[in-house]
């Protein structure tokens, strides 16, 4: 078929030891498109509530959709869709590079996972080959060298290996999986790896993609590749700093999320930022792409620590904003080692550096001292403390052993008041997005269905001028028009940093790109329909976790204390205007406003009855 | 005559070459296996773009058992003659630079045909890494 899609579904019980293939269904591809759509669609029917996500009875859904793998520009991403351990809620987490797209050329639109290996095992992939094999001798390796093992023995230089390192392997509740050089990250995909013994997929594929118009594609490719050059920010900024630019960016606007929360200003916010890091310091090496992609904004960077050479890719502005500002560390070197340490580990660099910098406040604070910590001062601003916290926390040694657990869990074993330092939303950790300083992230942060996550409402829309950022008129609208946006980007699978050009909004490029591939001649209002469904569902399975109004809400900290100083002084995302825009989103979605729970007539209109 | 060359510092490894090359020759679509020009990544360091470069004395067409594949002597270009050619696959580990592959469903060796003078790659290289230009000379 010539739908953009590889055709079968690929299903592996590791229990069992069962590879099993079928045909995608049609009903799947027309009702949830593709990519977190395929996922949601699979995990709320396999994974029942109550469930332990690091037990075999979870899934772990890796998904790609119509568009990966072809012209369209970012389009090798792929999705992992599992039962969070860190927010014991519904997860997606995305990768760039080329994983996704190799997934697709070998013919699958989707692997479902169940059940646990008895013994570390990886899966191999080529084509219509799929062999689950021994891991024994890959199992305490990091990403990077687990990725060059499998490459040497199954003798494919170019295979493409997503893996988890030890801290997966530790079931560690922020663990991520490595593809290459990107990461998905969040929500402890990678601890969910690691419960079913899965230290790696490899993947080869031949088989290329089989679209509805690819002339057209070509044309597509042709005409908003220019688009992407001409705009400022992907054109000029992205393809020269990627998200570097960052932490002097917000911090200019007083929205760097700096001293775990307590302020949003860093005064040495240039001194890890770009220009000064690109430009002055000539720390570029090379930059990097996903498919079709004229942005490039992988920057590959290096820098120097006691003597020792550094390099990795990235570390990209969560990371510059995580391990940088929110923990007041000023040198870039330090960030650089840290970024490529839970690259190596396999951490997500978000909930590792703001768990870090709650145990920071914790320590400033005298709720936790050394009796605590084994000894360790964690102090903001101490560079040293946090590649040796990383270190104990992707092993689960001495205080790591807590902290392994997010901010949310570890605030919980701590208690003594802990609790309102651990800046997350549903036990996921804040990324570097102010929900002060842009009042549609507050409600953004409280509905995201993965929790303090700024890739479902983007913080690009209020940044950029589109919404006013210092009021809450409309945006119960705006959010959730933003939200369908983001969620058909992460079914056909792209990038969100096409948005400044395909549109924050659902429109005629997102259309496009679903036409083109699949050819099934879909309208606005259609689409729509699709990202509603998805959302709603994904709702659906949180609201059988217990997920309700009450949870819709974001750290205590942020509707009581205002920013203290700098541009952005006194915002505030206070609990009534919180309530305000809970109220217009949840009319807006066509969920019941007292309970936050879709009604019976939404689920009818979105056939999700 | 000029030749592909290419500024392989600045190449991102976005593949676009692979895609449109695929599209160019033929492929139902898109697929990396079936281009004439392949971008092999070798770590975060640097990619290794290979292609044919047209070789004075070229050893896929020397090393050829059943004289399958012969080359236009003003372009450069080498053609493969099907019918002759039994996928041995001598010419593919004979290229000095890696830049032949094997079809993957028919064996058959895959050889870049400049596009008859206007290479897609070059033309659709989103960063203009690739460059068409006369023989000699360094891209960097």
């Amino acid at each position: 078929m010539s739908d953009g899609y590889g055709g079968t579904i690929l299903k592996i019980d590791l229990t069992a030891q069962k590879i099993e293939k079928i045909p995608t269904p049609t009903d799947l591809k027309n009702n949830f498109l593709g990519g977190n759509g395929f996922g949601i669609k699979y995990l709320y029917d396999l994974v029942p509530a109550g469930i332990d996500p690091l037990s075999p009875a979870n899934a772990l859904i890796f998904a790609v959709g119509p568009a990966t793998g072809t012209l369209i520009p970012t389009a090798s991403r792929f999705a992992v869709i599992t039962k969070s351990p860190l927010t014991g809620l519904y997860m997606d987490s995305f990768a760039g590079g080329h994983w996704g797209s190799e997934l697709k050329y070998a013919g699958y639109d989707a692997l479902i996972i169940t059940g646990s290996s008895p013994r570390p095992v990886y899966l191999y992939i080529n084509d219509g080959q799929v062999e689950i094999k021994e891991a024994a001798h890959l199992w305490g390796k990091t990403t990077y060298a687990t990725e060059e093992v499998i490459k040497k023995e199954c003798r494919d230089p170019e295979l493409k290996v997503a893996s988890i390192g030890p801290a997966g392997e530790n079931q560690v509740k922020i663990a991520s999986i490595i593809a290459g050089t990107r990461a998905a990250a969040r929500g402890g995909v990678g601890a969910v790896m690691g419960s079913k013994n899965l230290k790696a997929i490899a993947v080869r594929g031949t088989k290329g993609v089989k679209v509805a118009d690819p002339e057209g594609l070509v044309n597509f490719f042709r005409e908003y590749t220019a688009k992407f050059k001409a705009n400022p920010g992907t054109g000029k900024d992205r393809p020269r700093y990627g998200t570097t630019g960052g932490p002097a960016n917000n911090n200019a606007l007083g929205i760097l999320g700096t001293r775990n929360w307590q302020k949003e200003t860093f005064q040495h916010a240039p001194d890890i930022s770009s220009p000064k890091i690109i430009d002055q310091e000539k720390r570029l090496i090379r930059s990097t792409a996903c498919l079709a992609c004229s942005m490039s904004c992988g920057k590959v960077l290096k820098g120097k620590l006691k003597d020792q050479d550094l390099i990795n890719e990235g570390p990209d502005y969560e990371t510059l904003y995580s391990f940088g500002s929110m923990c007041e560390v000023n040198s870039f070197d330090h960030i650089l080692a840290a970024d490529r340490l839970c690259d190596e580990y396999g951490l997500d660099t978000i909930s590792t550096g703001v768990t870090i910098a709650f145990a920071m406040e914790c320590f400033e604070k005298g709720l936790i001292t050394t009796a605590d910590t084994g000894g360790l001062k964690i102090n903001f601003g101490d560079p040293e403390i946090i590649l040796t916290l990383i270190d104990q926390i992707a092993h689960r040694k001495g205080f790591g052993q807590i902290l392994a657990e997010g901010s949310k869990r570890a605030s919980q074993i701590l208690g003594r008041g802990t609790e309102k330092y651990a800046m997350q939303v549903k036990g996921l950790e804040l990324a570097g997005h102010s929900a002060r300083g842009l009042k549609g992230m507050a409600l953004g942060y409280a509905t995201s269905n993965r929790g303090g996550s700024h890739l479902e409402y983007r913080p690009v829309v209020e940044r950029s001028g589109k919404a006013d950022r210092f009021t809450v008129e409309g945006k119960g609208q705006i959010v959730k028009d933003n939200q369908d946006m983001s969620t058909i980007g992460d079914s056909l699978v792209i990038c969100r940093f096409t948005e400044p050009v395909f549109g924050f909004f659902l429109g005629g490029p997102y259309v496009e790109m679903v036409n083109l591939t699949t050819g099934r001649g879909i309208d606005l209002a259609g689409l729509r329909r699709i990202a509603e469904r998805i959302y709603t569902l994904e709702r659906l399975f949180n609201v059988r976790e217990g997920i309700t109004r009450a949870q819709d809400t974001i750290p205590e900290r942020l509707m009581r204390e205002p920013i203290p100083d700098g541009p952005s002084q006194g915002c505030l995302a206070r609990p009534e205007e919180l309530e305000e825009m809970l109220d217009e989103y949840y009319r807006a979605r066509g969920w019941d406003v007292k309970t936050g729970i879709p009604t019976e007539e939404t689920l009818n209109e979105l056939g999700l009855r | 005559m000029p030749a592909i060359k290419i500024k392989a510092g600045l190449c991102t490894g976005c593949r676009t070459c692979e895609l449109i090359c695929s599209y160019r020759h033929g492929a139902p679509g898109f697929n990396p296996a079936l281009s004439r020009i392949r971008i092999k990544n070798r770590g975060m360091e640097k990619e290794n773009p290979v292609f044919c470069r047209q070789c004075p004395r070229p050893k896929c067409m020397e090393s050829c058992p059943s004289g399958a594949l012969t080359q236009d002597p003003k372009t450069g270009v080498i053609t493969l003659d099907p019918e002759l050619c039994n996928a041995c696959g001598t010419c593919i580990r004979m290229c000095p630079f890696g830049a032949m592959a094997a079809h993957p469903e028919t064996g058959l060796p895959l050889i870049c045909d400049l596009c008859g003078g206007e290479p897609a790659c070059v033309t659709y290289c989103p960063n203009e890494v690739l460059i068409y230009a006369p023989k000699g000379g360094d891209p960097n």
